[in-house]
């Protein structure tokens, strides 16, 4: 348990180093005990730029929506009671993408946040009212309906990108492919802000989580207020993917994959699980982009790098778990 | 004393009451068992004192008070379910699924404190399934998996405790240890308990009082030797029966030969 929570640590101390501009690792050293020590001397040199301005915030960016995107795949999964659904598949990642592309292409006054959010919240309820048949919602019925959402808003983000001008266009194109590179401290800062909205209440309430996934009638018979808990579980965990997908593009497949190596490791107890899912989810994403950044002589967007190892995954899951990952 | 008066349920949209005008007693300290064919409404009445549905009219008390308009947290103050047993989502240890009784004594934003985590190991040892604690739960048998379901039901300390047909997915002799370790708790503890069966033998068995319903009403009820009768056994699932007395208990012998389809006409 300690190396899972060290791992987001030594992840983001490696990522510094590595990087496109060569720099000697006693540059990036002598940089950060400089920035650290606030020496007040201002050393504008492009040492510094590149490590404080540029890969700094790059890594923090990848670490807190490694977080957001895994943190929310472990509470989607408690509350539909389904190990195999995430923020992207229930298409709450493509929902808050529309918000997105609408508002860089009609609303430039209004923060992308807002319209992220109201489209992300449009997606989960769609998706969860189209799974349930009298009253449950199943597991298969689930993933399909997210499926359908999923392709319909980006249908409709393809409107979007059809209508706008070619230099906000091109904004959304490069930015739908999830990819961290337009990363600063301005993000950083959104990030952060947003998502510890989101975050605090789930990661109080996580315990919860655990009697929330036996089921509504077996929870509500415990003592539970299901359906406030569940709004607030589904409101703050749509909140913190909506801003990962404002700040970075729609990235699939993490909250799926890094929630189920760590059930795997630690167990299901959602009070141990979801707080190294964080660690698990910032380490995981960072590694990937700098695996990304770093791959080729392109920035590829790292949406590409999980989506890679993500899809053969689900199989995997589909096949380990037979028949009953699809029953009730 | 859990006392029911004038219980109606009619689903929304259906013609018919699944369960009219149902009254009976609980006593602390004693096992009532509701018995009944399937259909007879016997689930439903489980289901409304449990609050998950709604009842149209009549009322739960408890000690005086009105338990029908109770929120989910103040009625599993009071009233503890044992569910009937499924597989969760995820394999939680035996002592992950125990520990959730406690989940009206968390507040909403804490996790389980000390004193919970004594309350979940003190249930699961007066249960004696100890040496399950830490194994998953998806990964016991059955009649383990009962007792962890009630072991979860005493660590909610709730006077009252309810159990959907415990004994349905047991065999021959797990449905008498469990039973048999429900009564003495039960005894034990001074809970007003009430339960649901199918099998007459068992209601015979373990219980103090016994509720025959039949068709969503109540066809009789009082102590088990007096309601399990041949006569009442006939009208309720229409076959013909003997009591035969064994060591001072009674025991239900269908009458019949082969072929049984005519007995069962």
């Amino acid at each position: 348990m300690a190396a899972i929570t060290a791992a987001p640590f030594i992840a983001a101390w490696a990522a510094l180093f590595i990087g496109a501009y060569n720099l000697p690792p006693m540059a990036v050293l002598k940089t950060l005990a400089g920035a650290l020590s606030l020496s007040g001397v201002s050393m504008d040199s492009p040492e510094q730029a590149i490590i404080l301005d540029i890969r700094l915030p790059r890594v923090l960016l990848a670490g807190l929506v490694g977080i957001a995107l895994s943190v929310s795949g472990v509470t989607f999964q408690g509350i539909f009671r389904n190990p195999l659904v995430d923020p992207y598949i229930l298409g709450i990642s493509a929902g808050a993408a529309l918000g997105c592309a609408l508002s860089v292409g009609f609303l430039p006054h209004l923060p992308v946040q807002i319209m992220a959010f109201v489209f992300g919240v449009l997606a989960v309820f769609l998706a969860y009212s189209m799974a349930k048949t009298e009253g449950e919602v199943s597991r298969l019925p689930l993933i399909l309906s997210g499926v359908i959402m999923s392709a319909f808003f980006m249908a409709m983000v393809s409107i979007v990108k059809f209508l706008v001008e070619p230099m906000k266009l091109q904004n959304i194109v490069f930015w739908l492919m999830g990819s961290f590179s337009l990363a600063d401290w301005r993000l950083v800062s959104i990030a952060a802000g947003g998502m510890a909205a989101g975050l605090v209440p789930i990661v109080l309430m996580r315990w919860r989580l655990n009697v929330m996934s036996m089921g509504e009638d077996e929870a509500r018979a415990l003592g539970i207020n299901v359906k406030r808990d569940r709004l607030i579980f589904v409101a703050a965990a749509t909140l913190i993917v909506s801003i990962a997908v404002s700040v970075s593009g729609i990235i699939g497949w993490v909250g799926l994959m890094v929630p189920h190596l760590l059930r795997m490791i630690v167990g299901p107890d959602h009070r141990r699980l979801l707080p190294l899912s964080m660690a698990g989810g910032a380490a995981f994403m960072i590694v990937a982009d700098t695996i990304a950044r770093n791959l080729t002589n392109y920035d590829i967007p790292v949406g590409i790098i999980t989506a890679i190892t993500g899809a053969p995954f689900f199989v995997y899951l589909m096949k380990k778990g037979g028949k009953e990952s699809w029953g009730k | 004393m859990l006392s029911i008066e004038n219980l109606t349920f009619r689903h929304a949209r259906a013609a018919a009451d699944v369960i009219h005008r149902v009254t009976f007693e609980a006593d602390a300290g004693a096992i009532t068992t509701i018995l009944g064919p399937n259909g007879s409404g016997k689930t439903t009445i489980f289901r409304c004192i449990a609050g998950l549905w709604t009842v149209q009219q009549g009322s739960v008390r408890f000690g005086g008070r009105e338990l029908t308009a109770l929120s989910a947290h103040n009625r599993a103050r009071l009233i503890a379910v044992v569910p009937q047993d499924h597989e969760p989502p995820f394999p939680y240890s035996v002592f992950d699924i125990v520990l959730m009784g406690r989940a009206s004594h968390v507040a909403m934003f804490s996790a389980p404190s000390e004193s919970d985590l004594t309350a979940a190991r003190d249930a699961i040892e007066s249960v004696g399934i100890a040496h399950l604690a830490e194994r998953p739960y998806t990964k016991i048998s059955g009649g383990e998996r009962q007792l962890v379901l009630i072991a979860r039901a005493l660590a909610q300390h709730s006077p009252v405790l309810i159990l959907d047909e415990p004994t349905s997915h047991l065999d021959f002799r797990n449905q008498l240890l469990v039973l048999e370790k429900v009564r003495s708790i039960v005894i034990e503890k001074k809970l007003t308990a009430l339960m649901t069966l199918h099998d007459p033998n068992l209601a015979m068995l373990f219980s103090h009082k016994v509720i025959l319903v039949s068709e969503g009403r109540i066809l009789d009820s009082g102590s088990p030797e007096a309601v399990i009768t041949a006569r009442n056994l006939h009208a309720m699932y229409g076959i013909d029966v003997s009591v035969v007395i064994n060591n001072g208990v009674g025991f239900i012998c269908p009458n019949i030969t082969h072929p049984v389809s005519e007995a069962l006409q």
